[in-house]
């Protein structure tokens, strides 16, 4: 998955000059950053436009890039992050809980899967109801796998902040969620007492 | 209609890092599990990846050109707005010119591109990349790959293009060869081969590499010498004769055994010094030069803290000069500099000869705990007062750096070369306040006092301190800043000063970093160390040339471990138990000093060998006089560039050149060997001359024998005899580029650097063996260092006689190829 970081510094360097080179980090850092951006976004058309913006901008900053002994997605990461606040800041308010998760419920499932991806998708509209630095760390992390430190480094932050956000992040998923209140019915369940986790691997 | 992008794998719901952030907490926990494994599934249009790379790449077409040339083409933001009908005509034709693009092309495959095509100076680290016109068959490639010398490598791809990735980097200042015969390079489908064999041919560059590129199986482990009884609070300065310098070093004998050196006080000079004895030109009692076996020190006899020689073998110590709070050597090596309390906030600074003798007092007033540095071969930068001086060695001194002043307790080094200076954190209000002149040096303990001279300053700074929050490095003569963002402790300079590295502890996880000293454009480079957060890393200590650095790294509360990593690709090359304080590298960086501290408060200067340093083709040999080998590298050189001006100039006048110049150009050379004859003080090298391989012919070589003598004592070596072999074809199999010796106390150990990866199994003793004066065979242990491609030998015991060593056909590379030749040569034991 990760470029050995010798070769990635060199392939970039060429890519400041050389279009195919700058194909090769696109065919790489592709899936990866259009994968985030859709776990942020949700919806195909707008992240296939921020994808796209994304790489542009990239395209045209390459020159000014240096490596800071992080890798080179971390680069990408950072641009993408701003190019899906943009995103936001223009298309559309801030995501509304209430009204994500009103969809969801208004749209009776069909059949099993289909009510799973629905309670995946009323569980991440919370997500999305979180303050836009929580909302990054806690989608870098559950949805991108990355470490602390690597969400770090492309919000700028300390581990430590980090931890901070993703723990209050995760607070206020559960008090948007309800599982904290008496009685209320668990929105979520482990993938051990589903088996297949739900979009992945049962299809 | 959308694919998706494949899913993570299914194991990966629990999170070690989750885990422990949300352990008080299950019910956090299983939620970010559940969150994690109902995280939306991307849905991506078919083409839309393509379509993206279709346009990024005409764009690129124009945005990579040089800056400035086409600003106006770049796209604009409504081009980026695309969408609906007008994105999916223009992507159904990009899918099509893509299409009959390829679908029009040349049925054979052809080499598109490589990025080291022809280069004879390709730096060891790189990768070699292969581009192919379209799709392979990899396992094919990958299997009838072949690269001379034999070389151990990864093969991974990135589209069409093969990147190969040599385990333990490429040798350095070797010709290469990449051959993949044409059949091997076939179509996916089978259906069609290469145009041709691909046969690529390149060299890389003589600098010295700094390691493999991946880390080495096991890793080697320093195997420190002892070399004498110090206090801990000393630093360590390696000399010109590779011997170690100890500021505070303790010798049992008395110092007024031996005669007293004659010394000298300029200090008397000074207009703003007492007018107090002694004055300039007379005697002054500084400590003798005396010297001492290591092994007869005496526990009961009183231990005095001294400036002391210590021999580079560990068999004793000789005594340059009363213990001091620092010390350099001059660039050349020939003069000596230290610092000696005289009160409770000042210091002399001393100058002498190299061996301690004829030693000045050249000032009175410089700060206790001040570093030195020499700025020139006859200046010397210090502090007093807090504020940074020159002096020369009449004793004029005046202020450098402008306004700066370092205030007491602050945290200061100078560069090697005195003309950058490093200025930490502005000491804390109460710390400043409380930082009264302790009358002892304080260097920090994570210093490292050289090649750069660094301390605590405590000196009685007047001028208000720098008020910065973070630590600096000021340019003397300019005043220009850098800062050392996120610096805890203090920093390494290489040997010339040109490169800096510190610990960044500004994060949870302490970074080791690096950058080059005046450059405050860049960002600082991480070198990879294996540290967490709640780690230290400190103790760092560069090596003359900035490729390797050496730190302790404390993991988990346990005690610190010493480390030694190469800059460029943070492979570790040697590991050792600490810790170890005030490390300083060898100036061939292939030996560190450091002190060990004991729980009883005793610490002692140990020495050790970085295993596989300096065993790159290089000239090396220890009993070779270090100016035979600057002229033979000059003389070699001047060959390789056909410069008969340089090669007379170096030369014995009755020397002819002819034979020495070759009919064609010469790609490259190195020194295989070179030894001193002890008798007559003549040196004898083998050199080899090489041609690179090009389209149409392969590597050769021709080997050379250059004799050194000095026309009488004193005088500068000349080459007085050159002997050169007609060129012939480089033949297959590994070939030996380097051979040096060594005496570690009664073992002498040989090592024998390879171009090739050898296959470990074959390097026996029955491959190699050595043989006394008498033809007897030598009891021998052999290793081989993977990451150097190195042969160590080591003869116990061995006989100071002449050894013959020999290497056999028996020994062979990875590919199975042999010692081309039987080798033998001659050694003094």
């Amino acid at each position: 998955m990760t470029l050995p970081r010798v070769y990635e510094d060199q392939l970039v360097e060429r890519a400041k000059v050389d279009a195919d080179a700058f194909g090769e980090l696109y065919d790489h850092y592709f899936g990866q950053i259009y994968r985030f951006v859709y776990s942020r976004l949700r919806e195909q058309d707008a992240a296939e436009d921020v994808t796209s913006e994304v790489f542009f901008k990239a395209l045209r900053a390459i020159h000014r890039y240096k490596p800071a002994g992080h890798p080179f997605s971390a680069w990408l990461y950072q641009i993408s992050v701003n190019a899906i606040a943009d995103h936001y800041r223009s298309k559309r308010p801030e995501s509304d809980l209430d009204a994500a998760t009103g969809i969801a419920d208004k749209q009776a499932p069909l059949d099993e899967h289909v009510a799973r991806r629905d309670e995946a998708a009323r569980v991440w509209a919370a997500i999305d109801s979180l303050p836009a630095q929580q909302r990054t760390a806690m989608t870098l992390k559950l949805g991108e796998d990355m470490k602390l430190a690597a969400i770090g480094e492309i919000m700028g932050k300390s581990e430590g902040a980090v931890k901070l956000l993703v723990h209050r992040g995760m607070i206020g998923v559960r008090e948007r969620l309800g599982i904290d209140r008496p009685g209320a019915p668990d929105p979520t369940a482990t993938p051990g007492s589903r088996g297949a986790p739900p979009g992945r691997g049962g299809r | 209609m959308s694919d998706r992008i494949p899913p993570a794998p299914m194991d990966r719901w629990d999170d070690p890092e989750l885990a422990a952030l949300f352990a008080g907490d299950p019910e956090l926990y299983e939620l970010s599990r559940s969150l994690r494994a109902s995280r939306p599934e991307p849905a991506v249009g078919r083409h839309f990846e393509p379509y993206l790379r279709a346009r990024l790449m005409d764009a690129a077409a124009h945005e990579l050109r040089p800056r400035g040339l086409s600003r106006w083409l770049r796209p604009r933001p409504g081009l980026l707005a695309g969408g609906g009908a007008a994105l999916g005509v223009a992507m159904i034709a990009a899918v099509v010119v893509a299409t009959v693009a390829h679908q029009s092309g040349d049925s054979k495959i052809d080499l598109v591109s490589t990025n080291v095509a022809e280069n004879h100076q390709v730096n060891p680290d790189d990768v070699i990349t292969v581009s192919f016109s379209q799709a392979v068959d990899h396992g094919s490639v990958e299997h009838n790959l072949q690269i001379r010398p034999a070389t151990t490598v990864q093969t991974r791809w990135a589209g069409n293009t093969l990147v190969i990735t040599p385990v333990h980097h490429l040798a350095a200042n070797t010709p290469y060869t990449v051959t993949i015969p044409h059949d091997a390079v076939r179509s996916q489908s089978g259906g069609q081969v290469a145009r041709a064999d691909i046969h690529i041919t390149f060299g890389t560059r003589s600098t010295p590499s700094p390691g493999p590129t991946q880390q080495p199986v096991v890793t080697p482990t320093l195997s420190p010498l002892p070399l004498g009884p110090v206090t801990p609070d000393t630093q360590l300065v390696f000399g010109p004769d590779g011997a170690v310098l100890a500021t505070r070093g303790l010798a049992t004998a008395s110092p007024s055994a031996s005669p007293s050196p004659t010394a000298t006080d300029t200090a008397g000079l000074l207009p703003s010094l007492p007018a107090t004895p002694p004055l300039r030109g007379l005697p002054l009692p500084v400590p003798a030069v005396s010297s001492t076996p290591s092994s007869s020190a005496s526990p009961s006899a009183p231990a005095t803290p001294h400036l002391l020689h210590l021999a580079a073998d560990g068999s004793g110590s000789t005594t340059l000069g009363p213990a001091s709070s620092a010390a350099a050597f001059s660039p050349s090596g020939a003069s000596l500099s230290y610092l000696v309390r005289r009160t409770s906030t000042q210091a002399d600074l001393w100058v002498a000869s190299a061996d301690g003798s004829h030693a000045v007092r050249l000032v009175r007033n410089a700060d206790i705990g001040s570093p030195l540095a020499w700025s020139a071969e006859d200046s010397v930068v210090y502090l007093s007062g807090g504020q940074v001086t020159s002096v020369d060695l009449q004793g004029r001194s005046r202020p450098v750096g402008g306004s700066l002043r370092v205030a007491p307790g602050q945290d200061v080094a100078f560069a090697p070369g005195g003309q950058v200076v490093y200025v930490g954190p502005a000491p804390s209000t109460a710390g400043r306040g409380s930082a009264s002149p302790s009358g002892s040096a304080t260097p920090s303990p994570s210093a490292s006092p050289s090649p750069s001279a660094s301390a605590s300053a405590t000196g009685s700074a007047s001028a208000s301190p720098a008020a910065d929050s973070t630590g600096r490095l000021v340019v003397l003569a300019s005043g220009a800043t850098q800062p050392l963002r996120g610096i805890t402790g203090m920093p390494a300079f290489s040997g010339d000063g040109a490169r800096v590295a510190w610990v960044d502890a500004g994060g949870s996880t302490p970074l080791l970093v690096w950058t080059s000293t005046g450059d405050t454009t860049g960002t600082p480079t991480v070198i990879s160390t294996p540290a967490v957060a709640g780690d230290a890393i400190s103790t760092l200590a560069l090596s003359g040339d900035g490729s390797r650095v050496l730190f302790t790294l404390a993991h988990n509360g346990a005690a610190a471990a010493v480390r030694v990593v190469t800059v460029a690709s943070s492979v570790t090359v040697a590991l050792g138990d600490g810790p170890v304080s005030a490390p300083v590298f060898s100036a061939r960086g292939d030996r560190v000093a450091f002190v060990r501290s004991a729980a009883d408060g005793t610490a002692q200067a140990d020495v050790a060998t970085i295993p596989g340093a300096g065993a790159s083709a290089t000239p090396a040999a220890d009993a070779v006089p270090t100016d035979a080998t600057g002229v033979l590298e000059r003389f070699v050189g001047a060959q390789l560039l056909r410069d008969t001006g340089t090669m007379h100039s170096l030369a014995a006048a009755a020397l002819s050149l002819a034979p020495s110049l070759t009919a064609e150009p010469v790609t490259r050379s190195y020194v295989i060997k070179s030894t001193l004859d002890a008798a007559s003080g003549a040196v004898t090298a083998q050199v080899r001359l090489v041609r690179d391989a090009s389209q149409t012919q392969g590597v050769s070589y021709a080997d050379e024998v250059i004799t050194l003598a000095r026309d009488a004592a004193g005088q500068p070596f000349q080459v007085t005899a050159v002997s050169l072999d007609g060129f012939r074809v480089e033949p297959v199999g590994p070939q030996i580029v380097h051979v040096t010796s060594e005496r570690q106390q009664s073992t002498l150990v040989l090592r024998l650097a390879f171009d090739s990866d050898l296959d470990p199994a074959s390097v026996t003793a029955a491959a190699i063996t050595v043989a006394g004066a008498h033809g007897a065979a030598l009891p021998i242990q052999v290793n081989y260092e993977v990451e150097s491609r190195t042969v160590v030998v080591r003869i116990a015991d061995a006989p100071a006689d002449a050894l013959t060593l020999a290497v056999s056909g028996a020994l062979h590379d990875i590919a199975g190829q042999p010692l081309p030749a039987a080798y033998s040569t001659t050694l003094q034991g």
